[in-house]
């Protein structure tokens, strides 16, 4: 029966037109198929129509990738959680840090601007050295006569000398314990500049938002415990201000 | 001379992080392009790019060159696809994944042209994502990626001549599809 054999043969060819169209076809495969198509009407339509779709296929472009992919290396990284090698800052020197402190300080909103005006607070003027933190304690004038007038001492500037040595010493034991939530403000910082490239890459929108609102909870925590040690200094200042000699006392004379 | 993905594994696993740079340098354009023809959905595309490259990171410590990483990241991506399921409510965001071919911008000044072309290539988009999920992958893989019908067959863990039958079976779906469309 010729019909059968034409198309059983008809079946095979065209079932191996996709093969063919891609080029995955052995070479005597190839002529056996070009052979029969060139002298059947039907496969040759079949060949020609297919080929029309695979130039139609290749019409869709998809958009291109528009991250730079060290970003976005780097961002995957960060999500991964690499630990960074202690004591390296993560992009510039170690001086640099207390610049980003402030720019974070900025950028950060609430959280961020509430720890730093409580540093300010302190009375105390903060500065960073290699990474370490410096406490100079001065009284301004305004705060030391509604300090002093309060304890009933007269004579702001002669007590002043003594009660910033008292307080230095006051602030030598705390400072250990500030500077550590100080160095431990620095490593979040640090972490948000890993979150700036996350945010530059825009491939993971989600984990940034999770993050931001991690991080701000953290540092509002950090505001409150500042402020809280600002509290206490106060308050051991005030206590171990009325220990100070009086001066108008001849006794202390 | 450029590393070979398991050279650059190696590297990694030793250490060298920018060995990942290159990884991802090498990949990111792939896999976006896989994951945005198979979901449709760029959005989601990014979606599994970031899980894709993030398996990456976490696997290349153990990954042991038996296989090839290619077969391995495609195995990757593809299963992430599977497990997205399409939410038939983001037509905008498959108005994203569409894009026609650039010289067609160049070539036909006119918005009536650039309409048309970009109506073209939505229609195939539409229609390569309205194929069953098997011929899809296949189809993508072979036309988009140009992956040859053996690594295809090793990537799905199929036998070559089910990859040439979905195949087959893809493009006869695709004829069907597009018929009205002049190419
Ligand atoms: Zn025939």
């Amino acid at each position: 029966m010729p019909n059968d054999d034409i198309s059983s043969t008809c079946d095979r060819v065209q079932h191996e037109l996709a093969a063919f169209l891609y080029g995955e076809l052995a070479p005597d495969a190839c002529e056996a198929l070009a052979r029969h198509v060139g002298g059947c009407v039907p496969c040759r339509e079949e060949l020609a129509a297919l080929r029309d779709t695979q130039r139609l296929l290749s019409r869709w472009e998809t958009p291109a990738a528009s991250e730079d992919p060290r970003l976005l290396a780097r961002a995957i990284a960060a999500q991964a959680g690499t630990p960074r090698p202690v004591g390296e800052a993560p992009l510039d020197a170690h001086g640099d840090r207390r610049g980003r402190l402030v720019r974070w300080g900025a950028r950060v909103s609430g959280a961020a601007a509430a720890l730093l005006f409580t540093f300010s607070l302190l009375n105390a003027r903060a500065s960073l050295e290699g990474g370490r933190l410096q406490l100079d304690f001065a009284l301004p004038g305004a705060r030391s006569t509604a300090l002093s007038a309060s304890m009933g001492m007269p004579t702001v500037a002669l007590m002043e000398e003594q009660m910033r040595a008292i307080a230095a010493r006051e602030v030598a034991a705390r400072s250990a314990s500030i500077a550590q939530s100080q160095e431990e403000l620095f490593q979040r910082c640090s972490q948000m500049t890993q979150q700036e490239l996350l945010r530059l890459s825009q491939v993971v929108d989600y984990a940034l938002a999770q993050n931001q609102r991690t991080w701000n909870t953290q540092l509002t925590t950090l505001g409150r415990e500042a402020a809280r040690t600002d509290i206490e200094m106060r308050r051991a200042l005030t206590s171990l201000a009325s220990y100070l000699p009086d001066p108008n006392n001849p006794a202390n004379r | 001379m450029e590393l070979s993905d398991e050279e650059l594994a190696l590297r990694f696993q030793n250490g060298d992080e920018s060995a990942f740079e290159a990884m991802v340098g090498r990949w990111n354009e792939p896999i976006l392009q896989l994951a945005t023809r198979l979901t449709g959905d760029l959005e989601e595309a990014k979606d599994v790019r970031q899980m894709a490259l993030l398996k990456t990171y976490r696997g290349l410590a153990r990954f042991e060159g038996r296989a090839r990483f290619s077969t391995w990241i495609y195995r990757v991506v593809l299963n992430l696809c599977r497990d997205k399921k399409r939410s038939a409510a983001r037509a905008h965001a498959f108005e994203e994944s569409v894009r026609e071919r650039e010289g067609d911008y160049v070539l036909e000044e006119t918005g009536f042209h650039v309409a048309r072309d970009r109506e073209v290539a939505r229609i195939v988009a539409q229609a390569v994502i309205a194929l069953p999920a098997s011929e899809r992958e296949v189809v993508v893989l072979r036309h988009y990626h140009e992956l040859a019908f053996p690594a295809i067959a090793e990537i799905l863990g199929s036998p070559v001549t089910t990859v040439k039958s979905r195949m087959s079976r893809g493009l006869s779906l695709l004829r069907t599809h597009l018929a009205t469309l002049e190419t």
